[in-house]
């Protein structure tokens, strides 16, 4: 029987030792301190500001410009200063009036492409910068409406570093000027969009924003929704939606335009519903939704593409200022009727903008078209936005139901 | 010739085939089917399928008129020595291919997704070395290694559905066979990768404990795989929508990348490259013990052992011949197409030749 431990197995031992310091990737190796982990990345066309800054590097040495563009693009990232944050939680040193001041460094940088914009950072930044994390992607409503999205987001979804999961969002004004905004709340832009668009059932009033959700849409019919985002002096306000049509952005949806579009794809989860009508016996009051569930199906009627819509809603009234007594059968009966014909209306008005005024396919009308009637698909596939889609007649049935009223009569 | 402990169980039989079929070829395989039948793409699954399990019945009827040979040394015997060596050595040559191709997909991958600054030199010869050290050990090992490693494949793919089924949309798979059957069988042609399951039984089936399970054991690998690969369409289109599953060029990490598992893990696209890193070596060695043996066999060495490291440069050259992904991606469907359709032909020409000439033992011989 030959030992456990001989000198040739410690030999053996020894050479696996030395083939796994040399096979296990270090290359690739990456201390977490050298890293700067971006939040948000906001994207904007260059201004006369910006000219000047990077001067030179995106020309070729002759002094020619290299892209066929001469468009600029700024490119802003907003990236967490750990010591920053370190030294406020640890206690202001009892100064509790001292100014607040952010624990993150936003930075710019300009070039004709994204990505050209990202590696010039490295002249401004000492560590490598670092995606995996980002929270938020703010494109400004300039960059959205004459570059387009699909070709500025192109580069974030070829990078394998990022996630599919982070927030696309529009700006009313500039990208950089919602990064550099320090919300009280909490530290950070990113965080805090992505904190807003989770609690987003709330209220109804904006859609997601998910880059998977957009890549989805615009490789499907080109066109997508997104959230918009406005800098209200120190604060960050959501609500509404960008509609891109040809991966352009073409106009806005109101915060109530919106809740109707969501309602047509079945993504409502909340929200209220305000009845404000003091001749009627319920005065004014508010219905909040609790689930809602719809159903879309196209029909061919005579020749013309009709659209049934069916939805379903169920919730509680919630508060009623004209004092009037709930607890009354026919009363909720009325209730809610009255919720349905706002929510009708909120559809119509949603479809009257997207069909007639944007002529762009949001609802995904033509995918169910597609999938449930292909034959009628293969007439109207082509010019289907701008030729048919106006003409498609939606059939609304809305169905609410009260289910509660509260702790009081 | 065969050592004492060099023995294949059924089961192992049946793991090895799958994963024989399966590597970083199942991330690709959803964009294949989008791209050439839509949403019909599962079809296209069934029928390639049902092709290559009358091509495993086939060889392991042949096969099983040759108990204790494998294909190099039976062919030989059918057709006579330089033509049984000409095919045998095409055969191997494919293998040989095969290896390649797993290991430059591999690499690829890594290199994408993971170890962007490691040189390929390193990942790949890394990746192969230890697939040498296993295979000098012969089949055994190689059989319990794929065995061990394999519920990882179904795994990762039940991860998949589980919590990728709160972003799935079942209406994406609709509507059936919209534009006919047509562009369905094309597709079938682009799913030729169920084919390579059928490597293992040319060699293996002299290695089995009990041989006449072969073809059980081929067609469970089969139906198994059938049901893995529709499930792996069928959730990835309905989390990505056709058109998005046709626009990536690994529509299995775009997914990856999308779940969540609970609300607290975000980014598993680490862990599913893991896996699919083991699910591609279990690949990688069985080739590379097919190819090995192939040769060995066709020189007359009484066992693979001394072609398995020279073999290792040759098969790390051959990787590196493709300069881009798009072009390894070419080469790879031509080498699928060439395999599929030899493995339908030659089989069964040397099968009608055997029985012609009464050669090997027929089903009554090897019952009595």
């Amino acid at each position: 029987m030959t030992p456990l431990i001989t000198s040739s197995r410690v030999v053996q031992i020894a050479v696996l030792l030395l083939i796994a310091t040399v096979v296990a990737g270090c290359w690739d190796r990456e201390e977490i301190d050298n890293r700067d982990f971006v939040l948000s990345t906001g994207i904007d066309l260059a201004g006369p500001e910006d000219v000047g800054t990077d001067l030179g590097t995106s020309t070729s040495p002759d002094g020619e410009p290299i892209s066929s563009s001469d468009r600029k693009l700024r490119y802003t990232i907003e990236f967490p200063i750990w010591r920053a944050l370190a030294q406020q939680q640890s206690g202001g040193d009892g100064s509790s009036g001292q100014r607040f001041t952010k624990p993150a460094q936003v930075i710019s940088s300009t070039a004709t492409t994204v990505f050209e914009a990202g590696r010039l950072m490295s002249l401004r930044v000492h560590r490598r910068i670092f995606f995996g994390h980002m929270d938020l992607l703010a494109i400004s409503e300039e960059v959205a409406r004459e570059e387009g999205i699909a070709q500025v987001v192109d580069v974030f979804e070829r990078d394998p570093e990022l996630t599919r999961r982070f927030v696309v969002a529009i700006t009313d004004g500039e990208a950089r000027e919602l990064l550099l905004l320090a919300p009280k709340e909490e530290s950070f832009v990113g965080t805090y969009v992505k904190g807003i668009i989770e609690r987003r059932e709330k209220s109804s009033r904006m859609v997601n924003g998910d880059f998977n959700r957009l890549l989805i849409s615009l490789h499907g019919n080109k066109s997508a929704v997104l959230p918009m985002v406005r800098v209200a002096e120190d604060e960050v306000v959501m609500g509404g939606a960008a509609v891109i049509k040809d991966y352009k952005m073409v106009g806005k949806l109101a915060e109530l335009e919106t809740r109707g579009l969501l309602f047509i794809q079945n993504r409502v989860r909340g929200g209220s519903v305000v009845l404000s009508d003091p001749e009627k016996p319920w005065g004014d009051l508010v219905f909040q939704i609790g689930s809602s569930q719809t159903r879309v199906s196209p029909e061919l009627r005579d020749g013309e593409i009709v659209f049934r819509i069916d939805i379903s809603v169920e919730g509680i009234l919630n508060e009623q200022r004209t004092l009037n007594i709930l607890w009354d059968e026919p009363l909720i009966e009325q209730v809610e009727q009255a919720v349905s014909g706002r929510i009708d209306h909120e559809v119509r008005r949603a479809l009257e903008v997207l069909q007639n005024v944007l002529q762009a396919d949001v609802m995904g009308f033509g995918e169910s078209l597609h999938r449930n009637l292909p034959d009628v698909w293969n007439h109207v596939s082509q010019d289907w936005e701008e030729t048919y889609l106006p003409g498609v007649k939606a059939e609304i049935t809305v169905k609410s139901n009260v289910r509660r009223i509260g702790l009081i009569r | 010739m065969i050592r004492d402990n060099d023995r294949v169980s059924s089961w192992q039989m049946t793991v090895i085939v799958i994963s024989a079929i399966n590597a970083v070829g199942i991330l690709v395989l959803p964009r294949k089917l989008a791209d050439g039948a839509g949403p019909d793409g599962w079809l296209a699954l069934i029928m390639s399928h049902a092709v290559a399990a009358v091509a495993i019945v086939m060889i392991v009827k042949l096969g099983s008129r040759f108990v204790d040979q494998t294909f190099i040394e039976y062919a030989q015997v059918i057709v006579g020595r330089p033509l049984g060596l000409l095919i045998g050595g095409s055969i191997a040559l494919a293998w040989l291919f095969l290896t390649a191709r797993t290991t430059r997909q591999f690499g690829d991958v890594i290199k994408m997704f993971l170890l962007d600054r490691t040189p390929i030199e390193v990942i790949l010869l890394s990746f192969l070395l230890l697939a040498a050290v296993l295979l000098r050990h012969g089949v055994e090992p190689m059989a319990r290694l794929v065995e061990i490693l394999f519920p990882l494949f179904p795994a990762a793919l039940v991860i998949y559905a589980v919590f990728g089924i709160i972003e799935a949309d079942f209406s994406n798979l609709r509507p059936v066979l919209e534009n006919g059957i047509t562009p369905v069988i094309k597709a079938a042609g682009e799913d030729l990768l169920s084919f390579q399951g059928i490597g293992p039984f040319l060699m293996l089936l002299p290695f089995m404990v009990r041989p006449e399970r072969a073809k059980k054991a081929g067609l469970i690998a089969l139906s198994f795989n059938l049901l893995m690969r529709i499930g792996f369409f069928v959730i990835t289109v309905a989390i990505l929508g056709v058109q998005e599953t046709a626009h990536e060029i690994w529509p299995g990490l775009a997914i990856a990348k999308i779940i969540q598992v609970g609300e607290f893990f975000e980014r598993v696209d680490a862990v599913f490259m893991a896996i699919w890193i083991t699910v591609s070596f279990t690949t990688l060695v069985v080739y590379y013990y097919l190819s090995s043996l192939a040769i060995s066999q066709l020189v007359r060495f009484r066992t693979p052992f001394p072609v398995v490291l020279p073999l290792l440069p040759v098969i790390y050259v051959v990787s590196l011949i493709p300069t881009n992904i798009i072009e390894a991606s070419n080469y790879s469907d031509i080498l699928d197409m060439a395999w599929a359709v030899s493995v339908l032909i030659v089989p069964s020409g040397l099968l009608l030749i055997a029985t012609i000439r009464g050669l090997g033992r027929t089903k009554q011989q090897a019952e009595g």
